[in-house]
């Protein structure tokens, strides 16, 4: 008991200094005025040069946006959004005039991307991985490009993607997330700005990880990214993305969606790593991340996995889910969600089973500390022509401290007699038996704790590519670090 | 008793058995030897009639009858009787009960009136006692928490019970200690008579020492590739499956 | 024959505001977007003529004392809504019973006799059931023939260290419509037992609310139903030390909807709370539907909390095993599907009990 009621102590003087993504890049920047209005989305439109298609369809998504009442089935306390008081466009002026290189990127935005240990010259990169970074409303820079169009690889910004793969973007776009899904969705629709657009061609392996790292870096400037990723017939990518964000007094939002398209034989694994700024011990301040991710296993055989692990964001409200239309496709999600202080989670995944033999896996771990709230909510959904499909679940969840909440909202609906469908779920606290094991052998309870929680998240943690495993383990520690690392 | 012709079976389009001949007669206990993956489960799954198996080709006459148009549970009346390599475990289903249950819808197949409790009491009594099995054992549930030689006993016991025609026993001997073995084998050898026949599949020439064949069968790639007499059990276990399907 | 309530029925001059807001907003027959009540299906229409059999109680009636016909006295239950911890989904039924019927209340330890029965739909109140004795009482709680358009309810006040265990029977009931509410004090046990069979439209909600050191087990059968069977339990731990463990099972066949909502909610000074939930369901056609949603609201860290749900058929390896062993494939299914429902009826600890309810199931099982 003594442990861990020290680690309790430990979280609550958690300073408010502990977020190392917290600094800002002073820049000079253009920005439309506050507000939400068909004038702003045709600027953003204007702005990225943009064929008559895209503004139609952004000012379409618009009209949908404000029929759309805002989402209620999560646990969150959302306070009111004032849509007209956030900037939806920011952009860097020296960016203003795409960089045709990297040498002629602002080099305030290189050494942004340096302190975040995101190196965008590509001599010094991580090999192996290629990295899109977007600031603010839009792409830096893409690294590797020309490595990947050897092999038909298309790995670009969307807006430039909605310039020069229009077909794919007018086929796909939209197509995995309605418009008209929810009102988050129908928002990043009418503004978004930047994300990625990733299409491999029939039969290649994409043989670097791709990768995206997002920044906020204005003040009072939502994020809208928009990533579009298409795996055609017998090909495979793994993606992942990054987020962080400067400490801010004021809220910010972030609403994002991503949409997978896997054909005949193709798999996409997508991992993400979300450590966009918390919010202080209070509550103040901090990202809401509004994400709508969702992957269509259109094609027989084919293959979508989700990998998360969301340790930032004041609120996050995020289900990546699956769409299991071919014979024999398979979904997969791994999540690791950490709350801390006063943040908010509400997160988890739909697996709908469409087609036959279709299975997924969903296995998640939440953990709460301090004064946060952690919701797993998930839907597991067997048509009645799924025949013999399958799921299995299981949601495990940490409590630490009892002034947290740890909660468990699966929805599973079966109609398919030839189907199985399994569930499991157990809260628990942190094994004070192992606690005392680490600490005898000379471990400091921080440590001790870091060890469990990093234990208790391996299955998940396992599934991301190398890389960033070191780095999620180190993030899991540090979100309860005090708190519970 | 048994004969088989030219037996080719697949499984989700893999083919498994590829044109297995074998003929055994009343009273005769074969013992088919063959390594890992050889087909030997799935010969016997197809003899009960197991679904899922496809029979591309080949025929199955037992006792007269084309078995393969019988039904899984008009085979085991008919006296066809398999022990399982990996018995199947039944929670909720007490496994007196489930012996009764099996023993009075052989005596209805049969047209036979159903056994009273007493006369199954004992029977179940005497032959649990024959295979050194607690009674006790026999009100949990159908293999529920047995051990690996509890469950392989579990089957023998029903097989002495059910006293089939034709026996086939898929690796009984794994997973028994060597008193076990012994008890097993003993149970087996009971039962041996002129109007009963048995197909002991099995690894290890160890069984045989217990349950003497009158003749050994070797199995390869879904293939019988060598036959003989008992002294072919003691070669392959001196020489190893290699050796002796090449020299096959 | 649509199946819904009409309100203006109800007589509004009693109605206390909050009622009436609940009335208003959370009324599951006007607003479907209410959680509780997501997979309810109050609204369905049910259009075939059902056969519906005649449960023999007479070798009950022999085993048990008859108390449809008591005195008690009527109860106002209307106040103490307070005392539960959910929020923005209070329960319809238990607010329109209340308005719609006078409560009676029944004091078991005046009655001296072991098993007691009571029919339902003979009475036209809600029932309040208080029992503050330690004497075995196994309460059976029969619901014949009912069509009754409102929702019922039926309350147990448990006084510290007392204890008793419940069974009820919804069998062969064109609709019912019934809350069960139990407050269990400290030290004091509960268990329940709902088999629910034959029946076109059900819907029982189970709510409990434990304090210091009480256990509540609640078990529910659902077989052989014909249209929506519908079990929704909110169980809330407020004191340190209790228990709970729930365990619905369901057998789904010919275009039968079986539902199961759960929550177990933990306050955050309920440290060593234990709460188990497993729900069930045996799916045996297309046309049938099994949705479950057990849930867990976590506030305390110092506690075991697990559930499970699995929706599946028979398993075919099983089948073909005991046809293996000459029992054919009609037999293997009916013991399987016994086997799966065993736990439920083990769960009943009186001889006599148990074997009348394993005879009726037998009979019901097709
Ligand atoms: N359900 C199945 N689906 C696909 N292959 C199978 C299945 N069952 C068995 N096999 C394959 O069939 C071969 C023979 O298996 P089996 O008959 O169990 O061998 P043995 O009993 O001789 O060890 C093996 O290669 C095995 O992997
Ligand atoms: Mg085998």
């Amino acid at each position: 008991m003594a442990a861990t009621e020290q680690t309790i102590k430990q979280i609550n003087t958690l300073g408010d200094t502990d977020y190392k993504y917290g600094f800002s890049t002073e820049l000079d920047e253009i920005r439309p005025p506050k507000g939400l209005n068909e004038d702003i989305i045709k600027f953003i439109s204007t702005q990225k040069d943009e064929p008559e298609w895209m503004l139609d369809w952004r000012l379409n998504a618009f009209k949908v946006f404000n029929k759309l009442p805002k989402p209620e089935w999560a646990k969150l306390n959302i306070p009111e959004i004032d849509y007209q008081d956030c900037y939806y466009y920011s952009i860097p002026k020296s960016l203003k005039d795409k960089p045709k290189s990297l040498d002629e990127i602002d080099p305030e935005i290189i050494k942004t991307y340096e302190k975040l240990g995101i190196p965008l010259k590509e001599q010094k990169m991580l090999s192996g991985i290629a990295v899109d970074a977007v600031f603010d409303s839009v792409s830096v820079a893409t690294t590797y490009k020309k490595q990947l169009s050897d092999l038909g690889i298309v790995f670009c910004s969307i807006s430039e993607a909605v310039k020069t793969h229009p077909d794919l973007v007018k086929k796909y776009l939209g197509s995995v997330i309605p418009v008209s899904d929810h009102s988050f969705a129908a928002l990043n629709s009418a503004v978004f700005t930047d994300g990625s657009f990733i299409y491999i061609p029939k039969g290649v392996r994409c043989p670097v990880e791709l990768s995206t790292y997002f920044r906020i870096n204005a003040m009072n400037t939502g994020q809208f990214e928009r990533t579009l990723i298409i795996a055609d017939k017998d090909s495979y990518v793994s993606y992942l993305e990054g987020c962080t964000a400067p400490m801010r007094d004021e809220n910010q939002l972030h609403a994002a969606n991503v949409e997978l398209v896997a054909l005949d034989n193709a798999e996409i694994k997508y991992s993400t790593v979300q450590n966009w700024y918390p919010g202080d011990k209070e509550g103040k301040g901090g990202i809401y991340n509004f994400v709508t991710k969702r992957g269509a296993c259109r094609g027989k055989n084919s293959k979508i996995s989700w990998t998360q692990v969301e340790t930032g964001s004041a609120i996050t409200w995020k289900y990546p889910s699956c769409i299991l239309q071919g014979d024999n496709s398979k979904g997969e999600f791994y999540s690791v969600a950490i709350t801390n202080n006063m943040q908010q989670a509400d997160t988890g995944t739909k697996m709908i089973h469409i087609g036959k033999n279709t299975s997924s896996k969903i296995i998640s771990k939440g953990i709460s500390a301090g004064k946060a709230n952690n919701t797993y909510r998930g839907l597991v959904n067997i048509l009645s022509k799924a025949k013999n499909a399958r799921n299995f679940t299981q949601c495990d969840s940490l409590l630490i401290g009892n002034k947290c909440g740890a909660h468990t909202v699966p929805y599973i609906e079966s109609s398919n007699s030839d189907s199985m469908v399994e569930h499991e779920a157990t809260t628990s606290k942190i094994n004070e038996d192992q606690l005392f094991y680490c600490q005898q052998r000379g471990l400091n309870s921080e440590d001790a704790v870091g060890l469990i929680v990093n234990g208790f998240c391996k299955e998940v943690l396992q599934h991301l590519p190398m890389e960033f495993a070191v780095e999620a383990q180190k993030l899991v520690a540090i979100s309860l670090e005090g708190s519970v690392g | 008793m048994l004969e088989i012709k030219n037996l080719h079976v697949s499984i989700e389009e893999k083919k498994i058995i590829k044109g297995l001949n074998l003929s055994i007669n009343k009273g005769e206990v074969h013992a088919l030897m063959g390594p890992n993956g050889s087909g030997k489960s799935t010969l016997s799954y197809v003899l009960s009639g197991k679904d899922k198996y496809e029979i591309n080709d080949g025929t199955i006459e037992y006792n007269e009858k084309n078995l393969l148009e019988l039904d899984v549970d008009d085979r085991a009346n008919e006296g066809l009787f398999l022990a399982f390599q990996y018995p199947m475990e039944i929670p909720g289903v007490q496994t007196s009960f489930f012996l009764k249950t099996a023993i009075n819808s052989k005596r209805k197949y049969l047209g036979q009136s159903e056994m009273d409790a007493l006369e199954f009491a004992k029977l179940m009594k005497s032959k649990a006692e024959e295979l050194n099995i607690n009674t006790e054992m026999l009100k949990r549930d159908l293999n529920v928490n047995y051990s690996g030689g509890e469950k392989k006993k579990q089957e023998i016991l029903q097989m002495s019970m059910l006293s089939p025609k034709m026996a086939i026993l898929d690796e009984t001997d794994s997973g028994l200690d060597i008193d076990a073995l012994r008890i097993v084998s003993e149970g087996v050898n009971k039962l041996r008579s002129k109007e009963k026949s048995f197909l002991v599949i099995t690894h290890y020439q160890r069984l045989l020492n217990y349950i003497k064949p009158d003749f050994v069968h070797i199995i390869a790639d879904g293939r019988i590739v060598k036959s003989g007499d008992y002294s072919l059990a003691l070669e392959l276990e001196e020489k190893g499956y290699e050796e002796i399907s090449k020299s096959a | 024959m649509e199946l819904s309530l009409n309100l203006d029925k109800i007589q509004s001059d009693n109605v206390s505001k909050y009622a009436k807001t609940i009335l208003d907003k959370q009324n599951p027959y006007k607003n479907f977007k209410i959680e509780n009540y997501k997979y309810a299906q109050l609204h369905r229409d049910i259009k075939s003529e059902i056969l519906q059999r005649d449960i023999d109680i007479s070798e009950l009636l022999k085993v048990s004392k008859n108390i449809s016909t008591f005195s008690s006295n009527t109860v106002d239950l209307a106040s103490n809504l307070n005392q539960w911890k959910y929020k923005n989904d209070d329960s319809f039924f238990r607010v329109s019973s209340l308005l719609k019927r006078d409560t009676s209340s029944i004091n078991l330890d005046l009655i001296d006799y072991k098993n007691l029965f009571l029919d339902i739909s003979q009475i036209n109140n809600n029932i309040h059931f208080l029992k503050s004795s330690k004497n075995e009482i196994n309460l059976i709680i029969m619901n014949t023939k009912s069509k009754d358009e409102y929702p019922k309810s039926i309350f147990f006040d448990i006084s510290n260290n007392s204890n008793l265990n419940v069974i009820h029977f919804n069998i062969s009931n064109f609709k019912s419509l019934l809350y069960f509410e139990s407050n269990l004090q400290d030290n004091s046990h509960l268990n329940f037992v709902s088999f629910q069979s034959d029946n076109i439209h059900t819907r029982n909600e189970f709510y409990a609310s434990l304090n210091l050191d009480c256990n509540f087990d609640l078990f529910g059968l659902n077989i052989n139903n014909y249209g929506v069977n519908d079990n929704y339990s909110f169980i809330q731990h407020l004191k340190p030390s209790s228990s709970s463990r729930e365990i619905f099972k369901s057998i789904v066949e010919k275009g039968a909807i079986t539902n199961f909502q759960g929550k177990i909610y933990v306050d955050s000074i309920a440290q060593k709370t234990d709460g188990y939930q497993m729900s069930r369901s045996l799916l045996l056609d297309d046309i049938s539907k099994a949705n479950n949603k057990p849930e867990l609201e976590i506030y305390a860290d110092d506690v075991k909390c697990s559930h499970g749900s699995t929706v599946s058929k028979l398993d075919e390896d099983q089948i073909y095993y005991f046809k293996s062993r000459g029992i054919d494939s009609e037999m293997a299914k009916k013991i399987l599907k016994k086997a799966f429902i065993a736990e439920i009826i083990e769960s009943i600890k009186d001889d006599n009990l148990r074997d009348y309810s394993n005879k009726i199931i037998e009979s019901l099982l097709t």
